[in-house]
């Protein structure tokens, strides 16, 4: 079997050719590798590569896994099954343009007023959370056609809390 | 309760005023004591480890801290209803209101810290910068006065000489801090630090310091009893920061030689003597890169990273603070305080390091602490755990002790690499690379350390392969727990092979 493993922005192909016995030689890159696995919990696998052992801790949600090794996260995603929830998955590149929360917040202040023309860099609104208050600033020049934000409000990440209408753009906010 | 030390009645319960972490920590040299141990939390804490390692638990509601944890007449209800006779408040929360401390006496109860004039006045760091001149500590140029409006405070960091920092009064943690280095920057950093001051401690004033760097910060464990009895502990360097606010912090300091602790020890003392200091506290300088050092502020309460004294003297600090509150005489005199090896603390925090350490609050799915020699790890969470967006997002402070500070630093690695959190984002490989560079080895901390060389950090990605194999391992195995197997692995690898790197 193939797997084609999306981790940050490298994908690599593996060619898997597993045994019934806890084992199975991976291809990938030009380069075999036998390894023989260990199922120690629902979140460790004990795994030997070549004779080198490891531990990895794994935990699964959203389709993908974030899996410690040695102290290091790793965000292991399966390229099909990305390209299979593509319908419900929100494109990362496109949250810088958007004026919300990067987590669960309460806002402390709305900087401005519906009709107001901002520029890129402009303080919008001000959040909190875990007492530590960020700034979320507009991502281009515009004009502010809808606030969903009250002060004292809880807001999250996905929220859009400021519409705005793009300068020389009449694409979306 | 009782005044003479002569025939003095230890508590039989208190209550903590506060949540995670420290309540745990405070809980359990009570249950050491015989004594019986009362929780409080807020609606969302309902499940929080302090819940359920403490005797009783009394609900606060509304998970606001101002409703809940920051509520004096909540806190102090609870204590009366539960028939606890003492408070300690832990760190920040109550920890340091003068008021609270004054309506825990009023209502019979003692509060497990310094007298209320102590904390009102060291509480302002404004105050405590003039008490300090005039007891002749040396303090950092600025300007001892609460900053009323921008035109006065453009004036007075013109004087100073930028850059500058802005100050709250009150409270500590970072909270508030702000560094200036344009003077058209000053009236949005004032504006933004009263106003977070105003949210973190209820008190928005704020001042001006002069912003020295490079510099460490050095800070004396002290206690005092109310006898008039003042030693140090010696010191703990805490400079390495982010956000200005410790992430790892150590004892002895690298900088520090017998004769620089001899001084500081000693201007520690006298600054505790001076202000009418009861119970444990911390004296906190700047030194410079010439070993100059400065008086910062004095904090009035447990620190948050205490246990790295503990670690080096042996000496149960909250038990002490429990003991001097009964009004027993401090049992130790400084010749009685002596080191052993070196020990370093790293907060591990739910925050995101490569997104400049922004808070990851979310539920803890697995978790497995470090352990083995010279580990000890003040946790408040556990697997299953929903870490709130309410409060500070500290899970655990893990602490390391060994015979010298190369030994601690390797086995603070090592600690590191067991320590499992799945679930939220930590800072558990930064801290690994921190403890791993030059700089850190060569005992260069100052307090910009983070920003200098850690500013463009990205994570060590050298186990990428292993961790593609651990994918596919977890979808080719079932997902339930099985006989651990290890005859399979022994055949090709031998019985002496030791878990450790993999690489290809």
């Amino acid at each position: 079997m193939n797997y084609q493993l999306k981790i940050d922005d490298s994908v690599m192909s593996l060619d898997v050719h597993p045994d019934d016995n806890g084992a199975a030689d991976i291809l990938s890159d030009g380069m075999e590798t036998h390894v023989l696995y260990n199922r120690v919990s629902d979140n460790q696998i004990y795994m030997s590569c070549n004779g080198e052992s490891c531990n990895a801790f794994i935990h699964s949600s959203n389709g993908c896994k974030t899996i410690i090794i040695d102290g290091v996260p790793y965000t292991v995603e399966d390229v099909d099954a990305i390209r299979s929830n593509s319908g419900r998955k929100k494109g990362v590149g496109n949250v810088p343009r958007e004026v919300t929360p990067p987590m669960p917040s309460v806002v402390v202040k709305v900087l401005i007023h519906t009709g107001d023309a901002v520029t890129k860099g402009q303080g919008l609104v001000v959040v909190s959370a875990m007492k530590m208050e960020t700034t979320l600033n507009a991502p281009y020049d515009g004009v502010v056609t809808g606030i969903h934000a009250v002060e004292g409000g809880k807001v999250m990440p996905g929220d859009i809390l400021v519409d705005i209408q793009q300068n020389n753009d009449t694409g979306n906010a | 309760m009782c005044i003479q030390e002569q025939g003095c009645i230890m508590f039989k319960k208190i209550l903590i005023a506060n949540r995670g972490e420290i309540a745990v920590r405070i809980m359990r040299t009570c249950r050491e004591m015989g004594i019986g141990t009362v929780a409080v939390y807020s609606d969302v804490d309902r499940g929080s480890l302090h819940v359920l390692s403490a005797d009783q638990a009394v609900p606060l509601g509304d998970p606001e801290p101002y409703r809940s944890y920051l509520d004096i007449n909540k806190i102090i209800k609870a204590a009366q209803d539960s028939g606890a006779e003492a408070i300690h408040p832990g760190y920040g929360f109550l920890a340091e209101n003068a008021l609270f401390a004054e309506q825990c006496a009023s209502a019979g109860l003692t509060f497990i810290g310094p007298p209320p004039q102590a904390i009102r006045d060291l509480g302002d760091k404004i105050t405590a910068r003039r008490i300090m001149t005039d007891g002749g500590v040396p303090v950092i140029p600025g300007i001892s006065e609460s900053i009323e409006d921008i035109a006065a405070v453009t004036a007075d960091a013109e004087k100073i000489g930028y850059p500058v920092l802005v100050k709250a009064a009150a409270g500590g943690g970072g909270k508030g801090m702000r560094v200036v280095h344009n003077p058209s920057d000053l009236p949005d950093a004032c504006a933004s630090s009263s106003r977070e001051a105003e949210g973190a401690f209820g008190n928005g004033t704020i001042f001006i310091e002069k912003y020295l760097n490079p510099s460490r910060h050095v800070e004396f464990q002290i206690l005092a009893d109310s006898f008039g009895n003042v030693i140090h502990l010696n010191e703990r360097e805490c400079s390495i920061q982010r956000r200005h606010q410790k992430i790892i912090e150590e004892s002895p300091s690298p900088v520090m030689t017998p004769e620089l602790r001899k001084k500081m020890g000693e201007a520690a003392v006298a600054a505790a003597k001076a202000s009418g200091y009861v119970n444990a506290g911390t004296v906190e300088f700047i030194v410079d890169s010439n070993s100059n050092f400065y008086f910062l502020e004095v904090n009035t309460r447990l620190q948050v990273e205490h246990p790295v004294t503990e670690m080096t003297t042996g000496i149960d600090l909250v038990r002490h603070q429990i003991e001097i509150a009964a009004g027993k005489r401090l049992s130790l005199s400084q010749d009685d305080i002596s080191a052993q090896g070196h020990s370093i603390e790293c907060r591990i925090y739910a925050e995101d390091p490569e997104k400049g350490f922004f808070p990851s609050p979310g539920t803890i799915h697995y978790m497995k602490e470090p352990s083995g020699p010279g580990i000890r790890n003040d946790c408040g969470v556990y697997s299953g755990y929903t870490v709130p967006v309410e409060y500070d997002p500290i899970v655990s402070k893990l602490v390391v002790h060994a015979e010298t500070r190369g030994d601690a630093v390797t086995r603070m690695i090592r600690a590191l690499k067991e320590y499992i959190i799945l679930g939220i984002t930590t800072p558990i490989p930064f801290l690994i690379d921190v403890l791993k560079s030059e700089p850190f080895r060569n005992g260069e901390t100052y307090t910009d350390c983070i920003d200098t060389h850690f500013s463009k950090w990205v994570m060590d990605r050298s186990n990428i392969q292993a961790a593609r194999i651990a994918y596919i391992a977890d979808e080719l195995l079932p997902k339930e727990k099985k006989a651990y197997s290890f005859t399979k692995v022994m055949n090709s690898t031998g019985p002496w092979q030791t878990l450790g790197n993999w690489r290809i």
